[in-house]
């Protein structure tokens, strides 16, 4: 399902549909060499096109996912070590006779990053200025989003949820990517999140804010990681909340008790 | 149950179960417990511990791979969405009618995971030789504390008595079926730790899903593209390539490994040169994916047929797609 608004100075688009099939997985694949996450909404996008200058910002799975690391992953399962220990033992016991087909728990064929953990700021052709990360991390910074505008309940002309991709973990937690975006009268803020939990081991958020001030033509993208240990995060759940797993899926109540890791501003004037 | 099939079943084990269902008193129970749960109503708690109770009887004497004689339609996940099941068996043909073969995933993820499972197992004990349910690995203790199920037995029942009289009841459910000797079916796939299926025949089956061992790979691996073994880059758990599907179809003499546990867009999916199908029987799987589901007809040939599925039309759902306007910052 397509949708798009078009008032102001900005076209906002967005594309709504399944997840991929078999053959589009493959072809994804290939090309980015890593096995793709369960759901990935290719068809799905967000993309904003300045209407006088043609210049836009999109976002979608495919340009998300190559962000993901190739190479040797920070994060393991809570259960590696007792499952690779057993799988020794097990061969010990009963050694590969010739002829059978041998493993080795210790050779991983092409690590990557199996939590798809994105650096991904969105695909642009903006021409984006940085602002110094000695900067981004001041309240006193000069070039930030207004939250307490934001803050404010201007009404909201356009709103869109869009699921960019979402993996189960392989049933030992979740990672979902997804795309909002509400416009007011005088301004537009999207917010493209990553939630990540592995269970019994770790949370990350990784969240893309942009937010356009059409007076002002200025185009202003936020860039913050966050991460803390599962631990951490279940001694913040308040002793009275009964529903534990309800505040673990809760990117919004992670977001709040996961330490900020880094912050990276940037804007462009339009 | 006609005397056909009963027969085939003679030697085996699961005799015993037939006499133990076929109590008139409870065979009346069963229909109108499947009535109830049909109108998607869940059972009182008393009668899922009946329930649970004559359902141990009837699996702990099925087989760690528990034999199964075509014609059988194959299904795939389920995971809760109960309303998609009920259109599964319209499509499929009602049981006993058609001989059903489930390979686990009941429970989790959807909204009725509670009516699901509930309707599975009485149509199990109801009709013990013509359906047969296969554990996934979402039948366990640990993943259904965390993807739903637990909250689902709380919110419903507002107690944990029927989760734990369920999970306790997953321990006595059959890992693999063997259909007509050619057709090897369970829920994630094969293991380095089992060469034959002789090897899964001497496992102790009864107990919660463990995280390591043959057991666990068989309810958790993928096939894959690569050959050989492979590690999960997760760091635990196993994948498969076509070398080792083909050796082992082989040297079982085996014609296909079916299985399910990986969400597929068209339902099903050939992998390995036809060694291996994945099966998956949750259309617009967490009501937002778009996918089909698919179930595989096996006739008396062992020729399949896949039915592909759409979502069924339903009220009562909360629907994902459609978000309302909110200021998130």
């Amino acid at each position: 399902m397509q949708r798009s608004f078009r008032e102001g100075p900005w076209n906002i688009e967005t594309e709504k549909g399944p997840i991929l099939g078999n053959e589009d997985v493959g072809k994804y694949e290939d090309k980015l060499g890593i096995p793709m996450p369960e759901m990935v909404f290719g068809s799905n996008f967000l993309r904003l096109t300045h209407k006088d200058s043609g210049k836009f910002i999109c976002f979608n799975a495919f340009d998300a996912l190559s962000t993901v690391k190739l190479g040797e992953p920070d994060l393991k399962l809570a259960h590696t070590d007792v499952w690779k220990a057993s799988k020794k033992k097990f061969k010990s016991e009963v050694p590969v006779e010739p002829g059978q087909t041998d493993y080795d728990v210790d050779h991983v064929h092409n690590p990557y990053d199996w939590t798809y953990s994105i650096e991904y700021q969105g695909t642009t052709d903006l021409n984006f200025n940085k602002i110094p990360e000695s900067e981004a991390m001041k309240d006193s910074n000069e070039i930030q989003i207004p939250y307490t505008k934001l803050q404010r309940k201007e009404p909201i002309m356009f709103f869109d949820d869009v699921m960019l991709y979402e993996d189960e973990l392989g049933d030992f937690g979740i990672c979902t990517y997804s795309v909002k975006i509400r416009v007011m009268q005088d301004s537009l803020f999207l917010l493209a999140r990553m939630f990540m939990r592995a269970d019994n081991v770790a949370f990350r958020i990784r969240d893309t804010r942009v937010f356009v001030d059409f007076k002002l033509g200025r185009v202003i993208r936020e860039y913050t990681e966050k991460q803390g240990s599962y631990a951490f995060v279940k001694d913040k759940i308040p002793l009275w909340e009964h529903d534990f797993s309800k505040m673990m899926r809760d990117p919004q109540w992670v977001d709040t008790i996961l330490p900020l890791e880094k912050i990276e501003i940037d804007y462009a004037d339009i | 149950m006609d005397l056909e099939t009963d027969a085939h079943m003679e030697g085996s084990d699961s005799i015993r179960s037939f006499d133990a269902t076929e109590d008139s008193g409870n065979s009346d129970n069963l229909d109108s417990w499947l009535d109830t749960l049909k109108q998607c109503k869940f059972l009182s708690q008393k009668n899922v511990e009946k329930l649970c109770s004559m359902a141990k009887d009837v699996l702990q004497y099925e087989q760690n791979v528990q034999p199964v004689q075509a014609p059988v339609t194959i299904c795939g996940d389920v995971h809760g969405q109960f309303h998609d099941l009920l259109e599964l068996f319209s499509v499929g043909g009602p049981c006993p009618d058609t001989n059903y073969l489930f390979m686990g995933d009941y429970v989790d993820r959807g909204y009725y995971s509670v009516e699901s499972v509930s309707y599975l197992v009485a149509m199990k004990v109801r009709y013990p030789k013509r359906i047969t349910i296969l554990r996934g690995n979402h039948e366990s203790r640990q993943t259904t504390q965390v993807y739903g199920f637990y909250d689902e037995c709380l919110r419903k029942y507002g107690n944990a008595t029927v989760w734990r009289m369920f999970t306790d009841l997953f321990d006595y459910f059959p890992i693999t079926a063997l259909v007509d000797n050619k057709i090897f079916c369970l829920h994630g796939g094969l293991s380095p730790s089992i060469d034959s299926i002789d090897n899964i025949r001497s496992l102790n089956r009864f107990q919660e899903v463990p995280h390591d061992g043959p057991m666990s790979d068989l309810l958790w691996s993928d096939p894959d593209e690569r050959s050989n073994w492979g590690v999960s880059p997760r760091g635990a758990g196993f994948t498969f390539g076509q070398d080792i599907s083909e050796q082992f179809n082989h040297r079982n003499n085996l014609s296909l490994i079916s299985r399910a546990h990986q969400l597929v867009m068209e339902g099903y999916a050939w992998s390995h040169e036809q060694q291996v199908v994945t099966i998956f029987s949750a259309p617009n799987y967490c009501y937002r994916c778009g996918n089909l589901a698919a179930i595989m007809e096996l006739d008396e040939e062992l020729y399949p047929t896949f039915l592909q599925f759409d979502p069924c039309p339903r009220a009562n759902e909360p629907s994902v797609t459609r978000k309302t306007p909110d200021y998130f910052l």
